[in-house]
Formats: structure tokens, C-alpha cells, sequence
């Protein structure tokens, strides 16, 4: 009987151990899988920063201005430029806006004169700039 | 083990086992054999008991504290809370940390130098070689390469798997957009401690605040927001720039402060310093004027001794006053710079910017009421914002008849620039003082920071005043179309040598806009500004100041998000608006 209790008792031991091995070597191995991985979120994060510090030197103002003037052609829009609602059917653009309409209906006149081309000027095709070039060329 | 049972009970076991272990000789009443298997059972009883232990308490730890897992992995987690970013209100970056490398070598394991250096070189242009080889050649076990090198060159060295070379990593205060706003934000030494600005801000008094956005369960604290906005500093420092170009000026100084909520939108003093290298920030002229210098504003200082005797009832927009001889303060007189020797109505004492009208107004109110309206708005204790540098406004030991007359038109007391901007503030946003904050305000957190220091009424009074004298007045070159500025020049002599120097000049524009329904109140200082031909000779605000506050307004107002008017608004409609607030 003792024997047969005893004989149990180290394969449960075994058994237990063995198990307890299994999950040491487990648990270890997921807590290296974790300080790699909080390794690789620290990384990545790092990596955010330095990019939305990178983002914030490229819209520096003053770099974008200098692109702006270099790149475009607009220009900070006047309060000239700005009419009233009520006023966009008797001041077109390519009327003067200080000489009115005769009728006082600006766009029936236009109609009339059957003229699309009277919308101001179309501005001459431009080529295309090669603006990713350019802009790499002004980092350098 | 087989011999004759003899019927012995458990209990006699366990009596026998403590007579034993109590140290009584004779053990009654167990047979031999028993006595051994009963040694046995005790082996074995400790040992089960300790296996009990052990196993209940690893439940116990595994079920039920849930902390114990981060108790072991803790230690590569980053022990130090690391210093905040500085956001502008949009978002935009304007501080942060960021971890560099540098690289190092142990010149004891490298093998081969010359093959080190051969690896090295082509990733490495700035690389002094001669110099790298002698370290290489000397006896020590840790010399320097070079430092900060970029994480992707890091990456690229690390991967030669050159023996005895490695990196250490460092931390470093970055700020992305150079010298714009370095004054607000000022700037940290080597080990990270703030030395000016918010930086400084954020280690002793704001400390708590900055403690407040750190997340304990995350690695990275919330940002810190300001107030500013980058693309409206930028207009600023732009303009201000050219204009010390320009008129070879000393300095300037500009502040935009939002008039209902005090938050500054934009503060720039000139000359600047580069945060990221800020060796240059502790020469005398890089002081931060905003907040940092008290300067005796001139006349821009007359539009609170307006407010006053509006408020105090004592002088109406219709009174006069006689401006046809100067008036005698102390030893030397007081005089106008553009003489009218007539009598002014009020608003005509205003816009010819008289000194003798102001000084006779503040004298209607008496000297008692003066210092106090002076000191209700605080123009007598030192302004603290959250930028460590506040210097404490000056005046007068003893308070005369004199010291009335000279404050009344910014002379005898000196203030910091952004004390004028409050109070201007509250000259045009219905009477309320508010607090500046470079920090951005919650709306609803704004009466808790202001007071009501004047009658609505008076408010609107100064308002049709500034937008008459940019109608018609000094400020005439303030004009931005569609923005209705208004506001009031001031050309303040400076002491030089104990006296006041007619070639040392501290020209300001201080004004509103839109007038209509003030949102922005700002104040632009010029610093010495020399006379140049296209200025025929003058060196008067009129001709230096004014004019880039107009540039400044008609820059930042669209970037404010302010609709232009498409008519104008006109000093009269002002006055005769119903009040809105």
C-alpha cells in the first residue's frame, strides 16, 4: 500500500514539476516578448515625436513663406476683393467694380453680349512646377 | 514492516511525538517499530506543510494581486517623468524632447583602427580623422566620436558591427521652429532645468500644473497648450523685424492679447535668441520686453487717464480745455508737441495727442482718486503671468501734483508693456481687467480672472476715441482696410544720462480692432527708431510705430479668423451704436 502511495507520489511530483517547468519557460518567454514589444512601443513612440517635431519644423512660418513667395502667386486677398451677397448681381468681375452696370443687372448684360470672356483674364498655362523637387532642393 | 499489528491510534502517535519533542526520556506506550514509522510521518508532515505554503501563497499571488506582474517587469519601464512637450494652440510642436545618440569607443577593444575608420567615414563627412585616430591610439577606454548622430545613422553604424564602438543615448530639449516665440518660451540648460520662460514656469511655479497633465500609467506627460499661435507671432516678429531693419532700430516689442479672454496670442521682443542654442539669451539686450522691462509708455498711457475722468464723470466727450499756454510743473514747464494754442474739445485732445489737456484733466480728478484708479488697475504692483520674468513697475516715491500731471501722459511711471495691454483691454471690452495668461483660457474661466474697473459707458467712449484718432488723428497710418482699427500713439522721450533725450525716442502704438466689437487689443513699441529721408526727418511713432502696427493688424487680422467689413466703420457709428457688451 505504502509502496504503491509512494510510487504516486513521485510521478505526481514528476508530473508536477514538469508542468511547473512548462510554465516558467512560458511566463519567461512572454515577458521577453513584452520587453521587446514595450521596447518597440518606446521605439515607435519616440519615433511619433520625432516626427511631429519634424512635421512642426516644416511648417516653421517662416519656411512656408519663404516656399509661398517662391512657389505661388497669390497674394493676401484686399477688402476690395470682397463684395456683399447682394451685390454679386451687379458687380462681376471683369466690370470695373466702380462703374455699375447700366441696367443694373450686370449678368443679363453679359448674357446678352453672348461674351464668356469677360470673367477677367484666363492667366497664360503655366508649366508645372516640379514643387516636390523644389522643395527638396530648398532643405538641402 | 510485517510484523504483528498491534492496534496503535493516530493520537497515541501524535502524544508520543510531543512527549518526545517536550524532552521526556520514556515514551509511553508505543511499540519500537512504531516510534521510527512515527519519525517518518513527521519528516514527512513538514515537508507537506511547507508544500502547502508555497503553493497557496503562488495562488494567491497569481489570483489575487493583480499588481505583481508590473512589480517585476517595472524596472524596463522609464523611471524619470519626462519634461512636456510646449504646444501652440493649433497644435503646432513648439518644444519637445528628443533622444539623440552619441557615438563613443573603447579604444582597448577596437581591433583594427584603421579599418574602423575606413567604415566610418562614409557615413561619417564631418568626421575629423587624424584627430579620431589618435584617440583610437591612446590608452583610455572611452573616448567620444561624435555626437548626436541622427537615429537612422545610428541604425546604419550599429549595423557595421565595428568591435568597441556603441552609442549613449541622450535627451535633448528640441525646438522646431528656432527663435520664433523664444522669448514666451524661453529655454532649459543642459541637465533640462528651465532657466526662462514657460520652461522656467513649468519647474518652480507651475511645477504643480505640469505635475497635473503627467498620466502616471502612461511614459509621456500631456502637452502643455499656450495661448500663442504660431502664425500670428510669426506676422508679428516679421513686421517688427523689418521695422528695426528699417529705421536701425534698437529693439521693438509687440503683444497680441485676445480682449475677452486676456490670453496672449502673440508676444514677440526683439532682438531674439535661438532656444536651441541659447548662448546668445543672456546678453543684456535679449531681455524680454513684453513682461521683462517697465518702460514709461508716453502718451499711448494718456488713454488711462481718459477712461479715468470719463469714469469719474468729472470731463465729458463735449468738455474743453485750454491748451493755450503751458503749464508749469516744478522747475520746467509742460508743453504740447504739436502746439494748437486754442482751446480742444476733449476728442481734439486726444487726437493732437495734447499734454496739456491731459495733464489739466487728470488734475480735475485730483491726485487721491489718481493713484487710486492707478492702482486699481494695477499698474502699481508687479503683473505675474506664468513667464518667470515680471519686472515691477516704477514710480513716483512721492506722490505730487507733478507726478499727476507727467503720469497722466505716460511720464514719471513705468510699466511693463503688457500691464498697458490689459489695461487697454479693458478700456475697449466693456470696463472688464482681465488677467493676461500665455496659457490657453478656458471662455468660462474668464470671470474668475477679471473684475469690472470701468462703466461700460466709459468703454464705449474710448472706443469711438481710438477709432476717431485713426480716422483722423496720430494713429491715421494704423489704417488696415476692413479691420476698423483704432488706437493711440505715444513718442516717449528716454532717460539718458538723468535727463530726457529729444534723440532718444520709445515710439508705441497701442490700439483695437475690430472697434466695432473689440477682439484683439495690441501694442506695438519701437526702441530708439532713427529719422530716415522717406520720414522727413521724423522720428515721431506717427512715422515708425504707427505704421508697422497697421502692417501687423492687416497681416494677423485674417489669420484671427476676422471677417473684413466691406464699409467702414466710423468713429460717430461707434458712438452712437447700442451698447452690445
Amino acid at each position: 500500500m505504502m509502496r504503491f502511495i509512494n510510487t504516486a507520489l513521485v510521478i505526481a511530483v514528476l508530473v508536477a514539476a514538469s508542468f511547473v517547468y512548462g510554465l516558467e519557460r512560458e511566463s519567461r518567454l512572454a515577458d521577453g516578448r513584452l520587453a521587446k514589444i514595450r521596447g518597440e512601443i518606446a521605439e515607435e513612440r519616440e519615433q511619433i515625436r520625432r516626427l511631429r517635431a519634424e512635421w512642426s519644423y516644416l511648417n516653421t512660418p517662416s519656411r512656408l513663406e519663404q516656399l509661398a513667395v517662391k512657389h505661388l502667386e497669390h497674394e493676401p486677398s484686399a477688402v476690395s476683393q470682397i463684395i456683399k451677397l447682394g451685390e454679386v448681381a451687379t458687380r462681376v468681375p471683369g466690370l470695373t467694380p466702380d462703374a455699375p452696370s447700366k441696367s443694373g443687372d450686370a449678368i443679363a448684360e453679359m448674357l446678352d453680349r453672348n461674351v464668356a470672356a469677360v470673367v477677367g483674364e484666363v492667366p497664360a498655362k503655366r508649366t508645372e512646377p516640379d514643387l516636390i523637387g523644389n522643395i527638396l532642393k530648398a532643405m538641402e | 514492516m510485517t510484523e504483528p499489528a498491534q492496534k496503535v491510534t493516530f493520537l497515541q502517535v501524535v502524544r508520543w511525538l510531543i512527549a518526545k519533542a517536550l524532552g521526556a526520556t520514556d515514551a509511553t506506550g508505543l511499540p519500537n517499530f512504531k516510534q521510527g514509522r512515527a519519525r517518518g510521518r513527521l519528516v514527512l508532515a513538514i515537508f507537506l506543510l511547507c508544500f502547502f505554503a508555497i503553493s497557496g501563497r503562488i495562488v494567491q499571488l497569481a489570483a489575487f494581486e493583480p499588481g505583481y506582474d508590473k512589480i517585476r517587469t517595472s524596472s524596463t519601464a522609464k523611471s524619470r517623468i519626462p519634461r512636456s512637450d510646449i504646444i501652440d494652440r493649433s497644435g503646432f510642436v513648439l518644444a519637445t524632447d528628443l533622444r539623440t545618440g552619441s557615438l563613443f569607443a573603447n579604444p582597448r577593444k577596437v581591433n583594427d583602427i584603421d579599418e574602423a575608420i575606413e567604415l566610418l567615414t562614409p557615413h561619417l563627412p564631418n568626421l575629423d580623422v587624424p584627430k579620431l585616430r589618435k584617440k583610437l591610439q591612446s590608452k583610455k577606454g572611452f573616448v567620444w566620436v561624435q555626437r548626436e548622430v541622427t537615429p537612422r545613422l545610428q541604425e546604419t553604424i550599429h549595423d557595421l558591427g565595428i568591435a568597441g564602438f556603441g552609442f549613449r543615448n541622450e535627451t535633448r530639449r528640441i525646438y522646431p521652429m528656432g527663435t520664433l516665440a523664444s522669448h514666451v518660451l524661453g529655454f532649459v540648460d543642459v541637465d533640462s532645468v528651465g532657466l526662462a520662460g514657460i520652461e522656467k514656469y513649468l519647474d518652480d511655479r507651475g511645477r504643480l500644473f505640469a505635475a497635473s497633465l503627467a498620466d502616471p500609467h502612461k511614459s509621456a506627460a500631456a502637452p502643455v497648450e499656450l495661448a500663442l499661435d504660431v502664425r500670428v507671432q510669426h506676422g508679428l516678429t516679421e513686421e517688427l523685424k523689418r521695422a528695426v531693419k528699417k529705421f536701425k532700430a534698437k529693439g521693438a516689442l509687440g503683444i497680441v492679447m485676445d480682449a475677452t479672454t486676456g490670453e496672449v496670442v502673440a508676444a514677440s521682443s526683439l532682438p531674439d535668441f535661438n532656444p536651441n542654442d541659447p548662448k546668445d539669451a543672456q546678453k543684456k539686450d535679449r531681455i524680454n520686453r513684453f513682461t521683462g522691462g517697465v518702460f514709461e509708455m508716453g502718451s499711448v498711457f494718456k488713454a488711462v487717464t481718459f477712461a479715468m475722468a470719463f469714469d469719474k464723470g468729472t470731463v465729458g466727450l463735449d468738455s474743453r480745455f485750454d491748451v493755450r499756454a503751458p503749464l508749469k510743473a516744478g522747475g520746467s514747464k509742460i508743453d504740447d508737441f504739436h502746439p494748437q494754442r486754442r482751446i480742444l474739445t476733449v476728442p481734439e485732445v486726444f487726437t493732437y495727442s495734447s499734454n496739456i489737456g491731459t495733464a489739466k484733466m487728470a488734475l480735475a480728478v485730483g491726485l487721491p482718486e489718481h493713484q487710486a484708479f492707478l492702482e486699481k488697475f494695477g499698474f502699481f504692483d508687479r503683473l505675474r503671468t506664468e513667464i518667470p520674468e515680471a519686472a515691477a513697475p516704477l514710480r513716483p516715491r512721492r506722490w505730487g501734483t507733478v507726478s499727476t500731471m507727467t503720469a497722466s501722459f505716460g511720464h514719471g511711471i513705468s510699466v511693463q508693456p503688457l500691464q498697458l495691454v490689459a489695461a487697454a483691454a479693458a478700456l475697449v471690452n466693456g470696463g472688464r481687467l482681465i488677467t493676461p495668461t500665455f496659457l490657453k483660457r478656458d471662455a468660462e474661466l474668464v470671470a474668475g480672472h477679471s473684475r469690472q474697473v470701468l462703466r461700460p459707458e466709459t468703454s464705449r467712449k474710448m472706443r469711438y476715441l481710438f477709432r476717431l484718432n485713426v480716422e483722423k488723428g496720430t494713429g491715421r497710418k494704423a489704417k488696415a482696410d476692413g479691420f476698423a482699427v483704432g488706437g493711440k500713439t505715444g513718442t516717449a522721450e528716454k532717460v539718458v544720462g538723468g535727463r530726457y533725450s529729444k534723440k532718444h525716442r520709445f515710439n508705441s502704438f497701442l490700439g483695437a480692432f475690430p472697434m466695432d466689437n473689440p477682439r484683439y487689443v495690441l501694442v506695438v513699441s519701437i526702441d530708439e527708431p532713427q529719422p530716415l529721408p522717406e520720414t522727413h526727418g521724423f522720428a515721431t511713432s506717427g512715422w515708425n510705430a504707427v505704421p508697422t502696427a497697421g502692417k501687423v493688424i492687416a497681416r494677423i487680422a485674417p489669420l484671427l479668423g476676422l471677417r473684413p467689413h466691406v464699409e467702414p466703420v466710423t468713429a460717430d457709428s461707434i458712438l452712437h451704436a447700442r451698447l452690445g457688451g
